[in-house]
């Protein structure tokens, strides 16, 4: 056998180990998971299944927000207590009945990618549909973070939102209405539907939803 | 797999013919290796370029206000189409395009050009059809084009490394699938004698890229499947990509360079041997350490961590070969110019593995992840290790295929000196910057704003760095120019030295013969 054809098969051994037991087999294993419908120790819960069937997710408030890049910011993984003080800093879920925990591949049900994200210049979001359920605040955070009066570092994404004069009456979703010193007429900005659609996305982040008792102790998956 | 020392190619004979040889492979790897290597130059400073703009953009203090609205009314153009610089030049935009920038435009050109002059060499066989070469440099640009500025303009993915939008990927795979098929061409009809280990890693190197960008955007793009598992097959790849083709590339070059010039063996075959298949068993295992206690399977984060720590044994490996071979001439490194490259470039190795390890311990990880710390991980590996390794390559090659010399040492010791100083604050500071910031993260009993704030003034030391870079390496755009157009000192006299060799000492072998002039 000649060295190249040795050396090609040595190197696919290597290579391909890893490419066929870490990504391939886990990637149709994982591919093939299911809702678990809850047992009869999940008392309140029985009838229904986790996660629930309509993840409600907002796939194009999703494409904007990767589109932006909001995740090299923000994650949206919440690791246990052993490795790290996310659910302390109450970014694991509802602080109230027990709630919080760490993030779980089923609560990715219906993303075309978990956008568990690189950096944390900013706070994780996986539950700020619960932490912030407060469209106007999050519309207030995207306009014009730094008026906004928080320390932050956050860029504006004021191309979201669309600056008009007002005709009549100011619309009711507009972000902030002004008067312009010059000419006295009075502007609004108003969210497009692109920032509509990253709102909805971000109010929809809820990922605590009541782990079934039988998988607790399971796979951990 | 033989893996001799790459100086028995000079010691075998320094006849006539022999150089004649050399230097008509040279000549019919002229095009295509400047074309890579200019390439790779402009990329590199466009994408330092939007890595200032990136740690700018996201203090959103009053520096980018003014630089836009400078923008706005002295450039009639940009005033006429109306572009909204907040919009394309936001953080979130400009980072991924500023990495795909140094990834793809920078790194990966740099790299084919080294590993394709230096295969030809090795293989001692003349390049042939330099035209479809040429034809998939610039499908290479094309598509790096695309993916940067359809970044810049929001369609990104999001996933680090593999932010292009989905349409960019066939047209890198096609034009790299090309440069393979020389690569293993030049192999294949190499001439008899003994292969170099140099030629084996950048064998793996290049077959492994085209499974594993394959791999990575037919399950990003193509395949519907589990969400997690996209995050962590990004993970994977990009961890792949930097030990399986920026390290091996950089390796083949500093395994060439270092016999070369210094005229003498490699220190330990068996070191040589161990590091490399120690090194190529482990890399394809690393990657998913990123998301330790994520959503995953806890065993395929921790199978990331093992060999993540894992890899610290052949880098040491590699790194204690290469440092013992140029032990009892180490003075060399104050002249040649190569040499002082390449010897620099391995301290950022070490560090990369070292932080790589250290992030993989939970201990460890509690602070360090999604920290700068990650990007001082990456910069060590891509600035401080691979680019140092490219400018040493440049150095060495540039004078071969354009048949003149440097024009200017003072330009070369001032690169080196701007290069380092960025990629040491880069790599440093940043770790520090991690470790701060990870700390403040991990006191919950602190609001967030606290981390948040104490990120300002790395960010801004990040922005100094990269502002060293741009310096650097317009001077270093602007003296390869002058070799591309032949603008350099004529050849027939000493090569570049960054200083002279002083009274009655003579230098290595080949740092003192083997200059352009052999024809």
């Amino acid at each position: 056998m000649d060295e190249l054809r040795k050396f090609t098969i040595k190197l696919a051994l290597c290579f391909g180990l890893p490419w066929l037991f870490l990504i391939v087999l886990p990637w149709f294993w994982l591919s093939s998971l299911e809702p678990v419908p809850y047992g009869e120790d999940d008392e309140e819960f029985v009838g229904s299944s986790y996660p629930p069937g309509e993840s409600g997710l907002h796939l194009v408030g999703q494409r904007v927000f990767a589109a932006e890049g909001c995740a090299y910011c923000h994650t949206q993984m919440v690791r246990p207590t052993y490795a790290g003080s996310d659910i302390w800093r109450g970014w694991g879920g509802r602080s109230e009945g027990g709630f919080a925990r760490s993030t779980r591949p089923r609560d990715y049900f219906g993303e075309p990618i978990a956008l568990l994200g690189a950096r944390r210049y900013g706070s994780d979001l996986s539950n700020v549909g619960w932490r912030r359920p407060d469209a106007a605040w999050l519309h207030e955070m995207l306009y014009d973070p730094i008026a906004y009066g928080e320390v932050t570092n956050k860029p504006t994404y004021a191309h979201l939102y669309v600056e008009r004069r007002v005709e009549s009456a100011p619309a009711d979703d507009a972000v902030r209405v002004w008067i312009d010193e010059e000419t006295g007429e009075e502007y609004e900005a108003v969210p497009t539907s692109e920032a509509k659609a990253l709102v909805d996305y971000l109010l929809s982040l809820k990922k605590d939803y009541r782990v079934p008792v039988a998988l607790v102790d399971g796979s951990g998956s | 797999m033989t893996t001799e020392d790459n100086s028995t190619l000079e010691s075998e004979g320094m006849g006539a013919s022999d150089a004649k040889l050399r230097a008509y492979i040279d000549s019919t790897t002229r095009l295509p290796v400047l074309f890579f290597f200019t390439s790779a130059a402009v990329w590199l400073v466009l994408s330092a370029i939007l890595g200032v703009i990136a740690s700018t953009s996201l203090k959103s203090s009053a520096f980018m206000p003014i630089v836009f609205t400078w923008f706005n009314e002295t450039i009639w153009v940009v005033n006429w189409v109306q572009l909204d610089w907040y919009q394309l030049l936001g953080y979130g935009r400009v980072y991924p395009a500023f990495m795909s920038a140094l990834i793809y435009g920078w790194g990966i050109q740099a790299g084919i050009g080294a590993g394709l002059w230096i295969m030809a060499r090795l293989c001692r066989v003349p390049f042939r059809n330099t035209l479809t070469l040429i034809v998939a440099g610039h499908l290479w640009n094309l598509g790096v084009t695309m993916g940067v500025v359809s970044l810049i303009f929001g369609s990104g993915t999001s996933v680090p490394w593999l932010d292009f939008p989905f349409f960019v990927w066939p047209f890198l795979l096609a034009a790299y699938v090309v440069v393979t098929v020389w690569i293993v061409v030049m192999f294949r009809s190499r001439r008899p004698g003994p292969v170099y280990v140099s030629q084996w890693y950048l064998m793996a190197a290049f077959l492994v890229f085209p499974w594993l960008y394959l791999t990575a955007n037919l399950f990003l793009h193509a395949f519907d499947g589990s969400a997690v598992m996209g995050a962590a097959i990004g993970a994977w790849y990009s961890s792949a990509l930097l030990y399986l083709w920026f390290v091996p590339v950089a390796l083949a070059v500093a395994y060439y360079l270092v016999p070369k010039i210094l005229g003498r063996p490699i220190y330990s075959n068996i070191l040589t041997q161990l590091g490399f298949w120690s090194m190529f068993a482990l890399a394809g295992w690393t990657g998913m350490q990123r998301y330790l206690g994520g959503p995953l399977p806890a065993w395929m984060p921790a199978v990331g961590a093992a060999a993540a720590i894992g890899m610290v044994l052949p880098m040491m490996v590699v790194t204690a070969n290469l440092y013992m071979t140029v032990r009892s001439q180490m003075g060399y490194m104050q002249y040649s110019p190569t040499l002082r490259f390449t010897m620099f470039g391995l301290l950022g190795l070490v560090l990369m593995v070292l932080v790589g390890a250290a992030m993989s311990f939970f201990d460890f990880s509690k602070f360090l992840q999604f920290t700068m710390a990650v990007e001082s991980f990456e910069m060590a590996g891509l600035y401080w290790f691979f680019s140092m390794t490219m400018f040493a390559a440049f150095y060495f090659i540039g004078p071969r295929v354009t048949g003149c010399e440097w024009l200017s040492r003072g330009m070369i010791r001032w690169h080196f000196w701007f290069s380092a100083y960025g990629s040491i604050v880069l790599v440093v500071w940043l770790l520090v910057g991690g470790i701060s910031q990870g700390a403040a993260l991990y006191a919950w009993d602190k609001p967030v704003s606290v981390a948040v704030e104490l990120v300002k003034i790395h960010i801004a030391a990040e922005a100094i760095a990269w502002i060293m870079i741009i310096i650097s390496n317009l001077m270093f755009l602007f003296h390869t120019g002058l070799m591309c157009l032949r603008l350099g000192r004529r050849s027939g006299i000493e090569p570049t030295l960054i200083h002279d060799l002083p009274e009655g000492v003579v230098g290595p072998e080949a740092m003192a013969t083997e200059g352009a002039s052999v024809s």
